[in-house]
């Protein structure tokens, strides 16, 4: 505000001119002293600059330069320097210098905290600070060094009149400055106080508001929220003078005692909770599990979370848990030895013997696939096939009972047909509705010459003429067993002639059905390709399973995979006619077979 | 897989099967058919399925049982490929009305 300053300093009053002089009379009978006016209160930035302008004019100064001494003892400069009133030099506001960086005149005057001229140019320092002639004046409250008051670059040396004013001029600022730190630091305490009492108040909010239980405790409990009052049905008042021990069920005290002394002794560490129960005024027991941190005085704050239906859940789930275990094993050992009551079934009768080949790879322990054979007193030789629905156990079930009805029928002679029917209608009888028995059944005559067959819902039987290399196909005439009863089932076998050459094949679907990584299927076109080549009588079964093991690679078998072959002239049978007659070769075709 | 069921009236239900049909599918298809009316007449619409094993086998013969219990009939439509091989070999069109 330079009209104002004009109108209350003297235009140039480091002369000593008596017009000035009444001037300032003047002015001082107007307002006993100017300062008074721009001293009015704390320093704002309006009577800072009022004043230093004064200041500036009074010691016909280009610069005056107004500091205070922070709390860290550094000199902040307060005020941009200025030559006039508008022209800002440079900017030193906010600029410190610790003690060991006070230079000059200033420095000498800060140190020995009076007031100093030098009249001689000063060229060190920071280049703001250099000056040509200087006046300075600390500013001292209550015995302290708060601040100075610096002019500099007079055109003339300063005298002992400016040296004065100068002083002066600081003895009646020092106050005024003392009050306005004392202010600036009251307010920021004031704030910080405040922000404090704001962040206590939260706390406590959350203290009071938090669901899970927290406690303040010394050797007694010295404060706890809502949450484990309510959690120990105790009011406030009655947890005075009580420990958080003896509101521990007696087993755990010593747990939680001694938790509680290691967070005492180690404050700085991170403790592991402690889980302990818990005695409410009732008598019941509530799980907690408490973590905590210490102040260095051995106030515990800790933190609780009542568990104690987590607990529960937690047992409830280790007795399932066992229980389960208990059952698994249970089940285990009943697997196995089903698992080996069925084996046994299945290795009765004259499987193994000379002329009969054949694969199982059961997925697991059970399969739902059984291959039979047997001979009879006659010397006829009958074999099957079959494929129960389903995987595992539920498959497994049913080829007990089939296994025993085969073998029974076969040592009382039951006729072929009868034999199937029986067991039809047996599997009828036990098999729930939904689940069969898909097979292909076979009787090989005493004289190796007639081969009966009944399919019914195997892939084709395939029957492989040693003589001429061709490939029969025999399709599934019938449907699977424990389907229907056995008169409506109608087992008309086919009859076919066959010579000492001929293979007879016979598969599941595992086999057609098994897939190679591009997810084809293996066919029956590859089947019949296997065998139609220039083998050999007898080197079918091999090249079958070479080309089904070929073209799966690695990928892994779906379902179960059974297949069987019978090389005729290997048989029994077939050994002992060979002795006797040649034999006829077929008389039956491919086509006849389909009735 | 997935399964779907239209109802045609009050007497005929379309089971319309989607891709593979195994033993995925058995609870939705005996859903499919529990609880219809007396005399219900069921058609099994294979036109979308890719693929069927014994264990579908199995499923339609439930639906034959629960057809021969409350009197209505089953037909099986849109069979080709996989799926009508596999019901030849059985040789379920001597149990269901089999329409390639």
């Amino acid at each position: 505000m330079p009209a104002n300053s004009s109108h209350s300093v003297p235009a140039h009053s480091g002369a000593s001119e008596h017009g000035h002089e009444q001037e300032r009379v003047h002015n001082c009978s107007d307002a006993s002293d100017p300062l008074d006016a721009l001293f009015d209160g704390a320093l704002t930035e309006t009577t800072t600059r009022k004043a230093l302008c004064f200041l500036r004019a009074a010691l016909s100064s280009t610069r005056v330069i107004l500091g205070q001494i922070d709390d860290y003892g550094e000199l902040v400069i307060f005020n941009e320097a200025r030559a006039g009133a508008e022209r800002v030099l440079f900017d030193l506001s906010g600029v410190g210098f610790a003690s060991d960086e006070w230079q000059g005149v200033w420095g000498d005057a800060l140190r020995e905290a009076r007031a100093l001229t030098d009249n001689r140019p000063h060229t060190t320092g920071p280049q703001h600070l250099r000056y040509q002639r200087a006046v300075a004046a600390p500013l001292r409250f209550d015995g302290n060094l708060i601040g100075l008051v610096l002019a500099t670059d007079k055109a003339s040396d300063y005298d002992e009149k400016d040296l004065q004013t100068i002083a002066d001029f600081a003895r009646r600022a020092a106050p005024v400055l003392a009050y306005t730190l004392t202010q600036t630091r009251f307010q920021r305490q004031l704030g910080a106080a405040e922000e404090m009492a704001s962040a206590a108040a939260e706390g406590e909010r959350f203290f009071m508001m938090s669901r899970d239980p927290m406690v303040i405790t010394e050797a007694t409990v010295k404060r706890a929220n809502a949450a484990f009052t309510s959690l120990m049905g105790l009011r406030p008042q009655e947890l005075q003078d009580k420990s958080l021990a003896e509101l521990t069920h007696p087993k755990d005290r010593e747990l939680l005692e001694r938790e509680l002394h290691m967070m005492r002794t180690e404050p700085n560490r991170e403790h592991n909770a402690v889980t302990v129960d818990m005695v409410t005024s009732s008598g019941e027991l509530r799980r907690v599990e408490w973590t905590g941190a210490a102040t260095h005085d051995g106030r515990v704050y800790a933190v609780g979370r009542d568990i104690t239906v987590l607990s529960w859940a937690m047992e409830d789930l280790a007795i399932t848990n066992a229980e389960l275990q208990r059952l698994h094993g249970e089940a285990q050992a009943e697997e196995q030895l089903a698992a080996r009551v069925i084996a046994h079934v299945r290795r009765q009768g004259n499987l193994d013997s000379p002329g009969i080949a054949y694969v199982t790879s059961p997925l697991g322990l059970f399969s739902g696939d059984v291959q039979l054979a047997s001979y009879m007193e006659t010397g006829e030789l009958r074999w099957v096939l079959a494929d129960f629905t389903g995987h595992g156990l539920t498959a497994a079930i049913g080829t007990v009972p089939l296994a025993g009805a085969f073998q029974l029928a076969c040592k009382r002679n039951v006729g072929f047909a009868d034999m199937i029917g029986i067991i039809n209608d047996m599997l009828n009888g036990v098999l729930p509705p939904g689940l069969f028995c898909a097979s292909a059944w076979f009787s090989l005559s005493p004289d190796a010459r007639e081969l009966r067959i009944w399919n019914c819902g195997l892939p084709p039987v395939l029957v492989r003429r040693g003589r001429t290399g061709i490939v029969e196909h025999f399709d599934s005439q019938g449907l699977p067993l424990g389907v229907v009863s056995t008169f409506e089932l109608g087992i008309t076998p086919t009859h076919i002639r066959v010579d000492d050459d001929d293979d007879i094949f016979v598969f599941t679907d595992g086999m057609t059905e098994c897939t190679n990584a591009q997810g084809q299927q293996f066919g029956m076109e590859r089947a019949k390709a296997a065998l139609s080549g220039a083998l050999r009588p007898r080197e079918g079964f091999a090249s079958l399973m070479q080309a089904v093991a070929s073209f799966r690679g690695e990928e892994q078998a779906k379902d179960d995979l059974s297949a069987l072959c019978v090389s005729v002239g290997q048989t029994r049978a077939g050994s002992h006619a060979r002795n006797s007659e040649p034999s006829q070769g077929s008389v039956s075709s491919a086509d006849s077979s389909q009735r | 897989m997935s399964l779907e069921t239209v109802k045609q009236g009050d007497t005929c239900r379309v089971i319309k099967i989607n891709g593979r049909f195994d033993f995925s599918c058995h609870s939705a298809f005996r859903e499919a058919y529990s609880g219809s009316p007396t005399g219900t007449e069921f058609i099994v619409d294979m036109a979308e399925a890719s693929y069927m094993d014994s264990a579908a086998l199995g499923m339609l013969l439930l639906l034959r049982e629960h057809v021969q219990q409350t009197g209505g009939k089953v037909t099986i439509t849109n069979c080709r490929g996989q799926t009508y091989d596999v019901l030849q070999i059985a040789n379920f069109h001597r149990l269901f009305k089999i329409v390639q």
